[in-house]
């Protein structure tokens, strides 16, 4: 009986200090969760911003000559991975991977610690990721795109939904998709329409990286967040069950010790 | 003065959204003023001082590390890679 109880104690006493952990973690992602979403929606609107334009210039006849926008029938993909920088984030990584199992032959490009960990590639961490970082990706990228060393080019991200949920995706660049929504408007272009339109791409490429990167860090931070609420839950409820068997273990040994005084004592 | 509707947006966001009455930046060409009423146009914009004139007179001077100037017929829109405005 004393082993039990000893041994219960034990449990307890490390089922609480990861209650600790993880109610240090979960502060730690909800004091993080205001800054990413507002770094999120200005991404965003930036992002809204260059497809608005983007689209605007595909509608000009001159540009739909631009090697950017030809489609091919080719399967060669560049991918880029963005993935979380540490776990314990409930299936945020998971999912990303999951989702890329779809496409085995791809080349990767990480972004990400659990991202860099898995395919070569340089260390860039999801959360310090700038807009020189995401520069440097896409010149790579537009130049490649152009030799044909690939036919596709797509961002493997997460969608963010709400504090809740959240969804991986992948969101294609390249080629450009034509617009059929906006409409033709004849535009004055400096020098020309073709030099616009390559000038402007990776500016386009890395502006979307940039926006996809946030996003997917928002919804790391809110995953992170809401996995360790229900791990501090389930750990509280642990602990409580784990008491209540202490106690009875506890009381158990005192109600023998009594009988066997009381019986020594009537002998 | 007349006025026309101003973005100006960089990753960090939208750093100017309003009514503004000149704008000036310098294009692959050359430096080039906005004013309202600006035909159709589209060039992309070098590194420079980018001065916007609001209604009020005042003028605002920020600095872009290059980008795209679109002008189209409803509003005027500055994407730049990286922008901060002068102190």
């Amino acid at each position: 009986m004393g082993a039990d109880i000893k041994q219960l104690r034990t449990r307890i006493k490390s089922v609480d200090s990861t209650l600790h952990l993880t109610k240090a973690m979960g502060l730690v992602a909800s004091s993080k969760i205001r800054r990413a979403t507002e770094s999120m929606n200005r991404g965003k609107e930036y992002a809204a911003a260059l497809t608005e334009t983007v689209e605007q210039l595909s509608t000009y006849e001159e540009c739909r000559k631009s090697p950017y926008m030809k489609a091919t029938d080719g399967d060669r993909l560049c991918l880029l991975v963005v993935a979380g920088d540490r776990g314990l984030a409930g299936g945020y990584n998971a999912n990303i991977f999951r989702l890329l199992k779809e496409y085995p032959d791809a080349e990767i490009i990480p972004v990400g610690k659990r991202a860099c960990d898995r395919f070569p590639g340089k260390l860039l961490y999801a959360e310090h990721f700038t807009y020189a970082d995401a520069k440097e990706i896409a010149d790579r990228i537009c130049r490649e795109f152009i030799e044909g060393k690939f036919d596709r080019f797509g961002v493997v991200c997460t969608k963010y939904i709400s504090l809740m949920s959240q969804e991986a995706y992948v969101r294609w660049l390249l080629p450009l998709q034509m617009s059929e929504s906006a409409k033709s408007v004849s535009a004055v272009f400096e020098p020309d329409e073709i030099t616009v339109l390559n000038a402007v791409i990776p500016e386009y490429v890395a502006g979307m990286v940039v926006a996809s990167v946030k996003e997917s860090f928002a919804g790391e931070v809110a995953a992170r967040r809401v996995a360790m609420d229900s791990a501090g839950k389930n750990a509280q409820e642990m602990i409580d069950r784990l008491g209540l068997e202490y106690n009875r273990a506890r009381q158990g040994a005192i109600t023998q010790e009594i009988t066997e005084i009381v019986a020594g004592s009537g002998s | 003065m007349k006025t026309f509707p101003l973005k100006i947006s960089s990753p960090e966001g939208d750093l100017f959204h309003g009514e503004a009455v000149k704008l000036i930046v310098r294009g692959v060409e050359g430096e080039l003023a906005v004013l309202a009423g600006h035909i159709p146009f589209v060039t992309p914009v070098k590194t420079c001082d980018c001065k916007v004139e609001l209604e009020d007179g005042e003028e605002k001077i920020g600095t872009t590390d290059g980008g795209l100037l679109t002008v189209s017929g409803e509003k005027v829109v500055l994407l730049s890679g990286s922008f901060a405005w002068k102190e």
